[in-house]
């Protein structure tokens, strides 16, 4: 698989130090955020080919990203991964109408899962 | 209002009611008369138009007033179980992320290990790391199958249907769970009679089907057993059958099989782990996703169990229904 910029938004530090970790040791480039405040600061000197985001976040959470986003006109420059343990379908329903390009559910993803979601969304 | 007349004055006035009296030797008759048309018996026996006008209306206004308070009472309790079920929709997603997320913390790092991120490890410590993930997954299971009971409960599971190969998920659960088959001692074969075998059914509510299926067949099925997975293209709908050599189910069991919370009694039901939620829930997704699903069981010589489900839009489930009981 060939090299990503890949951003990942996660407020669990587990989990975001875990995405980190398998995303690097495969070759892509990674930069972490904890919430969607920190998303926004991170794309101004940083493009990514995928925005790896969670739904549940404190200060500004992945509805509140998408918003903030779209408004910077940023639309569809990366493909966008919804990726959270939050199963709502009302707020998964609206991150899709907001621009999210797939859904995955993060419990039933192995590390080579995720690989696997990274490389089908950005081919 | 009473005149004293003659009985015999005639119009406008009528007689009703008259005697005699003798008062010193004279008899008198004397005649109660009132005027025709005004109080006759037979007017005063007629309700009175006012009367009856202010009671019909009287009745209409108190019949309007009813139907309106019933009809803001039934806005208020609509109003209120929407809420409800806001409530319990919020509060359910809630507990399935709090409850997964430490799980998928621990999947992703085992995961990291095993899958061969952290550079190679010896057969012993894979072993031990395997176990230790199959134990995580299963707690994610659990907790999944908690999380639709609790939501099938509540009439709350959606599924989006969509058009994929039966044979191909098939083909996907079957290789998840081979280790499992492996470790059981049992051999599986799958036999497809069509190369593609299409549904219209929600993928993750038909994997969850197969799974516990799949599950209960190499729980239920002494080591050693086998294990025939048959996909077969129908006009209508694609099915797959699951069949093992296992213990079987008494007939009597039969009619507990998809109740909530039932395990049947057999001889691995003490060394088998089971919630006795899998089957009920099973039942209810393929309910949802317009299927059907056959039993056939011998004791002590195995059981099949046959899932149909449709291939083209079935109406009501087009984009999302919700579980009906």
């Amino acid at each position: 698989m060939s090299n990503r910029k890949i951003l990942v938004v996660e407020d669990e530090r587990v989990l975001n130090g875990a995405y980190e970790t398998i995303l690097t040791k495969s070759g892509h480039t990674v930069k972490v955020a904890f919430d969607g405040n920190e998303a926004l600061e991170k794309l101004k000197g940083f493009k990514p080919d995928v925005i790896l985001l969670d739904l549940k976040m404190p200060n500004l959470d992945g509805i509140g990203f998408l918003k903030a986003y779209n408004e910077l006109g940023n639309k569809k420059s990366s493909k966008i991964v919804l990726f959270s343990n939050f199963d709502l379908q009302k707020e998964i329903d609206e991150a899709f109408s907001l621009g999210v390009d797939k859904y995955v559910l993060k419990a039933w993803a192995s590390p080579k899962d995720l690989l696997k979601i990274i490389e089908d969304v950005s081919s | 209002m009473f005149e004293l007349f003659p009985s015999d004055i005639g119009e406008p006035y009528t007689l009703i009611r008259n005697s005699e009296i003798i008062i010193n030797n004279q008899v008198w008759r004397i005649a109660y008369s009132v005027r025709s048309g005004i109080v006759s018996p037979a007017i005063r026996e007629r309700p009175n138009n006012i009367a009856v006008g202010g009671i019909v209306f009287a009745l209409l206004v108190s019949g309007l007033v009813y139907l309106l308070l019933q009809r803001r009472s039934r806005i208020v309790a609509e109003s209120e179980n929407r809420k409800l079920e806001n409530a319990k929709d919020s509060m359910l997603s809630l507990a399935s992320h709090q409850l997964r997320t430490p799980a998928t913390g621990v999947k992703q790092y085992l995961g990291m290990v095993l899958e061969g991120f952290v550079g190679d490890i010896t057969t012993e410590q894979k072993v031990l790391l395997q176990k230790a993930n199959d134990s995580n997954e299963r707690q994610l299971h659990i907790i999944n199958e908690f999380l639709y009971l609790a939501k099938a409960d509540a009439e709350r599971i959606i599924v989006s249907p969509q058009k994929f190969d039966l044979g191909e998920l098939v083909d996907e659960v079957t290789s998840e769970m081979n280790l499992e088959i492996i470790q059981a001692g049992h051999t599986l074969s799958i036999k497809q009679k069509v190369k593609y075998t299409p549904v219209y059914a929600d993928r993750h509510s038909t994997r969850m089907i197969i799974e516990n299926l799949l599950s209960n067949a190499i729980k239920y099925t002494p080591a050693g057993g086998k294990i025939i997975i048959i996909l077969t293209k129908y006009r209508l709908n694609s099915s797959f059958s699951i069949s093992d050599s296992g213990v079987g189910i008494a007939k009597k069991d039969m009619k507990k099989l998809f109740q909530q919370f039932s395990r049947i009694p057999n001889e691995l039901t003490k060394q088998e782990s089971g919630s006795g939620i899998g089957l009920y829930l099973s039942k209810h997704l393929i309910d949802l996703n317009g299927g059907k699903i056959i039993v056939e069981s011998k004791r002590y010589k195995g059981s099949t169990f046959t899932v149909h489900l449709p291939n083209k839009t079935v109406k009501n489930i087009t984009v999302s229904r919700r579980l009906q009981g």
